[in-house]
């Protein structure tokens, strides 16, 4: 009886913050990889011709400083490592082109990045900052708007108040034109990068 | 065919919405050196190649492009006083011109947003490499009417030269065409660590992680506080505003002191051909409020 | 004219026409099944039924593979029973058979160019496999058009030329050393020439060889001692080939030497040398000492003549009167011999890539002294150096606490550079760094690195010597070297990939593992010599796999690094290769040449001389005699470009007329016929 007892408390004390075991999972299997975004992004850069040799980690600035590793990002794309769309590292590259001037094998990493970015984004993983970014240029044709103390400013130094960019003309249509047509952004995704979900793109 | 000694100036974001006083130097020295600035009105964002590019590659090159055909349509080469907008003019200049293909899509999206289509007639410039291998060293001495005394800390910033195989302006390991240009006003360049690394702002890392953007120029105002430079120089409005800004965030930050006043290659240029100091405004910059450029008059015979 | 006597005169006419061998051709055809690989696809009974009833077909059949023994069998019983003067063999190609059958028919005493191979395998049956209507139909027009080609064939005779019993090694390099030394034991005249002052090439630069750690003057001293006084041999230093005349087992070679303006009686006590005012770097010691005008570039050189340099001497004749044997002659001069040879080696070697266009390694620039590529690091470990073999610091001569090493400099690089790899690298610097972990072990050692590549026996194991002695092996390639504009103080700026982790290396000595390039003057010599470079500029060979010794050209073989990047074993297995090669034509005395020559109608050609701009080996030229275009029977290669070069179609190579080649087409370009050709 008083094992049953034991046995009873045991049951009802349910045990907090352990991770599932399958998240655990150290090792990568087919349906972590996909060869189709790999192919699209093979045909805009040069990744097949990468021999990790870590010229272009060794010469990235971000990389000394954030857990941006190029070279990692660029095995990943080789094989085809869907988890690099959801790496938020892919967004501290400040394509400084140090990597792609040095690289032995011409991979042009650079482009590389940009091409993964512009496939991060279009499946929604975009950050708010940039988001208000792609705002601002919607609504003012720039990325960095005017400020009061900028148009002051300006005045003061005899310039125009406003520069004749289209800001100055944001009423004549052609302003919202450009809003309705470019960097229409994918609203944010809450699955990580799956084979399923990739086609959506 | 474009015309010689005139450009249709683009002015990109930071520049006119932060730093006027860089517009209006730049306007200034090519006044003197005898160039016409035409105003590209209707003119975007060129957009950034470090966020916009990020997004969508193609959309970018649109847009981009539209700003091209504005100076198409002008008849007019570009100049630019940005490296970024450098980066992206110049770069979709040249793959549009090749690429046949993309040149296609573009004027296709170009149409819907109006009377827009991409040619390729005309060239995309920077100041910094007109003042150094155009006009030369040798035609802007007899312009000067002030010299200074003055050790900087140069930085090139990355898009100005790189990538090299489309720039094709100077070697980005170890170039010289500013330290060249700006001998003639009285400018020496001091050699300090890390000299050809990136200020931190690109890319779309200085929205995307403030923070990170400026671990990165921590690093930079480090190297370049060990050599005490009168000043720092620059050629893009966007590596002007990092510095800036940086100053005060590792100051604020990290209990650093940092005052070094930062200075693009225009506004000296204007201070020495003439300009008046209060228009170059360094006193309406965050660094360096109180720095007054000591510079010698040139006695002309 | 009486009836006989015409009769006679038209008997003497057709007697002459036939004594004129205007015999009509007994052709006999051979359709070969090759297993299934024809007879499957191709009806071959049908095409033999075909070749039939082809006009001078006096024999044909088939058979299961006419390569066999029994096959060849057949072939010679129809040549003797049918008395056959010419074959066509339907089967493979001519590059895999067509000897077969050629030798089979001069063995029964027909001469082996009236064999006409046809190729019904790899130009019909195999791709037109799933059409056998249509594949037999084009074998039967492959038949006709092989047939009719067949008919005109002419006999070529094989003549032979005899050659020149000498031989010419142009470098005395390792390579070019054991070739002189592998030809004069031959019993070969054996002419070297060797355009520095010294003979034993960059080896004789080295400290130590890998994997032994062998001394490699010591090693060499043996071949540039026998060389130089070998009774077979004629040395030629400071010489260099202009201009090559001639063709395979007849070559004459113009040689210029430049003087050295010290006479053969030198002693070479080195008064000279003490004496002298001026110093410039010395090239033999890759610029880390300096040498003197007058000079010789290293103890042991052989020949020890001094040699003066031109250039660096301010002419104030100290020397000359300095010397106590009077050996100091300022007059001399440059001198050209030519040298007839039979057979020539070129074994030019490499040189060392110079660093300086990575700019991201700032190799020559000012504050990097401390810079310098693997050759340098010998020279200044070597005994005898300007440090007295100790590792010093070019900068400031103090030992470095660190040396870093980084490999692939110039090498497998797309940007810039060569791509490809030198494949000599890994294995040199994990020499070096044991040397110097080997004298101080308490200097760090690293080597950054893409792939360590030691492939042969010993080399693997040499490389784990190294890491067991503790040096470091870092898998990256450096971004760039560092300099702290303060301290002056380098730093390697590199990713450990198998770590992750991006490093800073504090190094005090960086050695750059720099490729090996061609030589700069194989530009010219390679013109000269009129062979053919691969697009990286080393001498292409022959044939990628079965013949890397023999050159682009007839009788110019190739030893060492000069056919691309190699280490001091490969460069003598080739140079005995190259040596034994060139010598079998003189040994035996001749070269046979097949005498498929171009013939010249005369009353057709209006001397325009445009055969000759297109004849590539030169083998045609104006007679100044008669002012006649004529060919070189000798050098003609029987490539044909003559031919469609003349406007009046009056140069015919000889079995490739333009009548015989249309004749051929002919049949390709029409139907077989139905039901076979009816003789009229």
């Amino acid at each position: 009886m008083t094992i049953m007892s034991v046995k009873t408390k045991q049951s009802q004390v349910q045990p907090q913050n352990l991770p599932a075991p399958e998240t655990k999972r150290q090792f990568k299997t087919s349906d972590d990889f996909d060869d189709d975004y790999l192919k699209d992004i093979e045909r805009r850069s040069n990744i097949n011709a990468c021999i990790q040799c870590g010229t272009c980690t060794a010469s990235c600035e971000s990389g000394r400083w954030t857990a941006f590793k190029i070279r990692n990002i660029i095995r990943k794309v080789v094989l085809g490592d869907l988890s690099a769309l959801d790496d938020p590292d892919i967004w501290q590259c400040t394509t400084c082109y140090q990597c792609y001037e040095r690289c032995p094998r011409d991979v042009r990493p650079t482009d590389v990045i940009i091409e993964l970015r512009n496939y991060a984004t279009a499946r929604g993983n975009m950050s708010p900052a940039h988001r208000a970014v792609v705002a601002n240029l919607k609504e003012t044709g720039h990325g960095v708007p005017i400020n009061d103390q900028a148009r002051q400013l300006r005045v003061e130094l005899g310039l125009e108040e406003l520069p004749p960019t289209i800001f100055k003309f944001k009423d004549e249509g052609e302003l919202q034109r450009i809003a309705d047509l470019l960097f229409n952004v994918a609203p944010p995704r809450e699955k990580p990068a799956s084979k399923d979900n990739l086609k959506e793109v | 065919m474009p015309r010689e000694k005139i450009f249709a100036y683009f002015l990109g974001c930071i520049a006119p919405n932060r730093y006027p006083q860089l517009e209006l130097a730049t306007s200034f020295v090519m006044q003197k050196l005898g160039y016409e600035l035409v105003d590209m009105e209707r003119a975007s964002c060129c957009p950034a190649p470090g966020v916009f590019r990020s997004f969508n590659k193609v959309d970018w090159m649109v847009a981009a492009a539209r700003n091209i055909c504005i100076a198409e349509q002008l008849d007019l080469n570009i100049l630019s006083i940005c490296n970024g907008c450098f980066g992206t003019l110049a770069d979709v200049n040249k793959h549009l011109k090749a690429d046949e293909a993309a040149r296609a899509e573009v004027n296709e999206r170009l149409k819907e947003i109006g009377d827009y289509e991409f040619k390729g007639t005309v060239e995309v410039r920077h100041v910094a490499e007109v003042l150094a291998f155009e006009v030369t060293p040798a035609k802007i001495a007899p312009l000067l009417v002030r010299k200074l005394n003055a050790k900087a800390a140069i930085h090139y910033g990355c898009h100005l030269l790189k990538p090299s195989a489309i720039k094709q302006l100077d070697n980005p390991e170890k170039p010289h065409m500013l330290e060249d240009l700006v001998k003639v006003l009285g400018i020496e360049s001091l050699e300090f660590k890390d000299k050809q690394t990136c200020c931190g702002a690109g890319g779309g890392l200085k929205s995307f992680s403030a923070y990170d953007s400026m671990v990165i120029l921590a690093e930079k105002m480090k190297n370049i506080s060990e050599v005490e430079p009168d000043f720092i120089l620059d050629t893009c409005p966007f590596c002007h505003l990092q510095f800036e800004t940086g100053q005060d965030y590792l100051n604020k930050n990290f209990g650093t002191s940092y005052d070094i006043p930062v200075l693009h290659l225009s506004q000296i240029m204007a201070y020495c051909m003439g300009l008046d100091e209060a228009k170059i405004a360094i006193d309406k910059q965050m660094m360096g409020k109180n720095y007054s450029l000591d510079a010698e008059a040139i006695v002309c015979d | 004219m009486t009836e006989a006597e015409e009769e006679t005169e038209l008997v003497q006419e057709t007697e002459q026409v036939e004594d004129a061998g205007k015999k009509e051709p007994r052709i006999g055809v051979f359709v070969c099944h090759c297993g299934h690989n024809i007879a499957d696809t191709v009806a071959v009974e049908k095409v033999v039924e075909y070749a039939k009833t082809l006009p001078n077909v006096v024999h044909a059949e088939d058979y299961m593979f006419m390569c066999s023994t029994p096959g060849i069998d057949l072939i010679k019983k129809a040549i003797r029973e049918e008395h056959l003067d010419r074959t066509v063999v339907a089967s493979c190609s001519k590059t895999q058979h067509g000897p077969t059958f050629a030798r089979a028919i001069e063995e029964e005493g027909i001469n082996k160019h009236m064999h006409q191979q046809v190729n019904i395998r790899e130009w019909c049956s195999w791709p037109h496999i799933k059409d056998k209507d249509g594949a037999t139909e084009k074998a039967k027009q492959e038949v006709e058009a092989g047939v009719n080609r067949s008919r005109k064939l002419e006999p070529v005779e094989t003549r032979q030329i005899s050659t020149t019993p000498a031989a010419l090694v142009i470098g005395a390099g390792i390579a070019g050393l054991r070739a002189a030394s592998d030809l004069a034991a031959l019993g070969v005249r054996t002419y070297v020439v060797e355009k520095e002052s010294t003979i034993g090439g960059h080896m004789t630069q080295l400290n130590k060889t890998f994997p032994t750690q062998e001394c490699p003057q010591c090693s060499i001293s043996p071949l540039t001692n026998g060389v130089a006084h070998d009774k077979n041999v004629t040395l030629m230093t400071m010489a260099q080939v202009k201009n090559v005349e001639g063709s395979f087992g007849n070559f004459k070679v113009d040689v210029e030497i430049s003087p050295r303006y010290v006479k053969d009686n030198c002693t070479s006590c080195g008064d000279c040398s003490a004496h002298c005012p001026v110093e410039v770097p010395s090239e033999w010691d890759s610029g880390m000492s300096m040498r003197k005008a007058i000079y010789k570039a290293y103890p042991q050189a052989i020949p020890s003549t001094y040699v003066r340099d031109k250039k660096a001497c301010i002419e104030c004749q100290t020397c000359v009167n300095v010397c106590p044997a009077q050996a100091v002659d300022f007059s001399q001069k440059k001198e050209t011999k030519r040298i007839e040879v039979g057979t020539i080696i070129l074994a030019t070697g490499y040189d060392e890539y110079d660093p300086s266009e990575i700019s991201a390694y700032h190799y020559h620039q000012d504050g990097y002294e401390d810079v310098i590529t693997q050759l340098q690091l010998e020279r200044l470990l070597v005994a005898g150096s300007i440090t007295n073999s100790q590792l010093l610091r070019p900068s400031d001569g103090r030992i470095p606490r660190r040396v870093t090493m980084i490999q692939c400099v110039g090498s497998r690089n797309d940007q810039v550079g060569n791509k490809y790899c030198t494949g000599v690298c890994c294995m040199f610097a994990i020499k070096n760094a044991q040397i110097v972990k080997d004298a101080y072990p308490d200097i760090d050692v690293a080597i950054c690195y893409i792939d360590i590549r030691t492939p042969g026996l010993n080399n693997e194991e040499f490389f784990k010597k190294a890491q067991e002695k503790g040096i470091k092996f870092i898998r990256g390639r450096p971004g760039e070297i560092q300099r702290d504009p303060v301290s002056g103080q380098l730093y390697v700026i590199v990713e450990d990939t198998l770590s992750n982790t991006p490093l800073k290396i504090k190094s005090d000595l960086v050695v750059l593992s720099a490729a090996m390039v061609p030589p700069k003057s194989i530009g010219t010599l390679g013109s000269a010599l009129q062979v053919l470079r691969d697009k990286t500029g080393f001498i292409k060979e022959f044939h990628i796999k079965m013949n890397p010794v023999k050159s682009s050209r007839d009788g110019i073989f190739l030893a060492g690094a000069i056919q691309g990047p190699k280490d001091i074993p490969q460069s003598v297995a080739q140079a005995g290769a190259a040596a034994s090669l060139a010598a079998a034509p003189l040994v035996r005395g001749y070269i046979e040449k097949e005498m498929l020559i171009p013939q010249i109608d005369y009353d057709l050609c209006v001397n325009c001389g445009l055969c000759i701009s297109a004849c590539s080996p030169n083998a045609i030229y104006r007679d100044a005699a008669d002012n006649k275009v004529k060919i070189n029977e000798i050098s003609c290669k029987a490539c044909g470009l003559c031919g469609p070069a003349c406007p009046t179609a009056a140069i015919q190579l000889k079995n490739f007329r333009d009548d015989e080649i249309e004749d051929e087409i002919a049949a390709l370009a029409v139907a077989p016929r139905e039901g076979g050709h009816v003789h009229e």
